[in-house]
């Protein structure tokens, strides 16, 4: 029996994204939504963090952060990606600054779709990354 | 040793943190966690990877220990329906504060910019606090003429001043809401814990979570003081519901402000205290 699945903590990372789909990632812990229900909490410190939430495409300036701040987080951390952004560069797909698909960069457990993607399939998507922790 | 105390310590520490989520949960139109969340948070913390900072002293994991352990010592040394105290009244106020500073030296030793802040405001902390605290205690001492748990006798209204510095200084001394400067989560990533993974950060957790329920059962010792086992349940749990209740509702002060608000204030007051202790058994 792990408990990670009864309590995963989730770290918030930004690698450039339009600020969409970080507000319907942060829309998922108010009052409508609440996903302290679950046990999940937002945490400040990848050093806490279970579940890594990756928002927007990832662009050159920031792509040596990411890859810092993603080693910082202690092993079993499950990378999910919300957003076209993470799948295919999304609206910033031709441009010059960006380096799109996140898995290039780093091993991604799954991806939620959509430009933002609702609250709803965001906690949809964490209950089914929840079954990839271990 | 009290091991009834010990027992009643361990299981209101991770019931207690669960009655606090929920009421902050509630306070903001929310459901909150299941009522076993905080042993589930411990147990994945205990089996998670503790990350060690190259850079840091090789002794900071055991930071957490240190302040855990003196923690321990006062919980299982207080009084609990009837059972006579192991410790006195000077020796819980050096333990306390060897707890509290456990936390700035683990920022200092961290090696992170942000426990470093984080640090330093607890230790400011630490020093506005500190004084008031000590002389609302003293203020019961001198009143019930005891160093003793054993002797304070209850309830009286020459010690209302110093239940209030008592009660102000607690909130300061475990980090709640108006004065969280410390661990201010949206400024400091999380404070002088940022740097912990693992094993230490669940013994911060428990530091944090033992502290609320010594806190609230030193106050009912100190001021309300009934030696009955259900009251004595009861009421540390109002105690400690209403510090969360003040959590939910008030804003985070400035640094500047917690030390003006104290010194201003909390020092004067408790002085007051004391000499109105003086003055009914004098
Ligand atoms: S997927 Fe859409 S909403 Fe999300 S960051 Fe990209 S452009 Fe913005």
């Amino acid at each position: 029996m792990t408990f990670v699945k009864k309590s995963p903590w989730i770290f918030h990372l930004n690698t450039g994204s339009c600020n969409g789909c970080d507000i319907e990632a942060v829309a998922c812990v108010t009052p409508g939504f609440d996903i302290e229900r679950l046990g999940a909490k937002l945490v400040g410190s990848p050093r806490h963090a279970d579940i890594i939430l990756v928002t927007g495409p990832v662009n050159k300036h920031s792509l040596e952060r990411i890859k810092t701040v993603v080693e910082q987080a202690p092993k079993g951390k499950v990378i999910v990606g919300i957003g076209a952004c993470t799948i295919s560069g999304g609206l910033f797909k031709d441009s010059y600054n960006t380096d799109p698909p996140l898995g290039k960069h780093m091993p991604v457990t799954m991806y939620i779709p959509g430009c933002p993607p609702k609250p709803e399939a965001i906690i949809a998507g964490l209950a089914k990354a929840l079954e990839a922790l271990k | 040793m009290n091991y009834l105390n010990l027992a009643f310590v361990g299981i209101a520490a991770f019931l207690f943190v669960w009655i606090e989520r929920k009421i902050l949960a509630s306070s903001q139109y929310r459901v909150g966690p299941p009522i076993l969340q905080p042993v589930y948070d411990l147990l994945k913390l205990l089996e998670k990877e503790t990350i060690r900072n190259f850079f840091a002293s090789p002794m900071l994991p055991f930071v957490p220990f240190v302040g855990l352990s003196a923690l321990l010592v006062v919980a299982a040394g207080l009084p609990f329906a009837g059972i006579p105290a192991s410790i006195d009244i000077v020796t819980t106020i050096f333990l306390l504060l060897l707890v509290s500073v456990a936390y700035p030296i683990a920022g200092f030793l961290s090696f992170s910019p942000y426990g470093y802040i984080s640090a330093r405001r607890a230790a400011i902390q630490i020093l506005s606090y500190e004084l008031p605290l000590t002389l609302s205690i003293i203020s019961a001492a001198i009143f019930h003429q005891t160093l003793s748990f054993n002797n304070l006798s209850g309830f009286s209204f020459y010690l209302l001043p110093a239940m209030a510095v008592f009660y102000v200084c607690a909130l300061a001394a475990m980090h709640k809401k108006p004065f969280d400067v410390p661990n201010a989560v949206e400024e400091l990533v999380a404070g002088s814990e940022t740097e912990f993974s693992g094993i230490p950060l669940a013994g911060f957790k428990l530091i944090e979570w033992i502290e609320g329920v010594i806190l609230a059962e030193l106050f009912f010792l100190l001021f309300i003081g009934i030696p009955d086992a259900i009251t004595h349940i009861v009421s540390v749990t109002v105690i400690f519901s209403s510090f969360a209740i003040v959590e939910a509702v008030t804003p985070r002060l400035r640094i500047d402000h917690v030390t003006d608000f104290f010194i201003k204030y909390m020092v004067p007051l408790s002085i007051a205290g004391v000499v109105i202790a003086c003055c009914v058994r004098f």
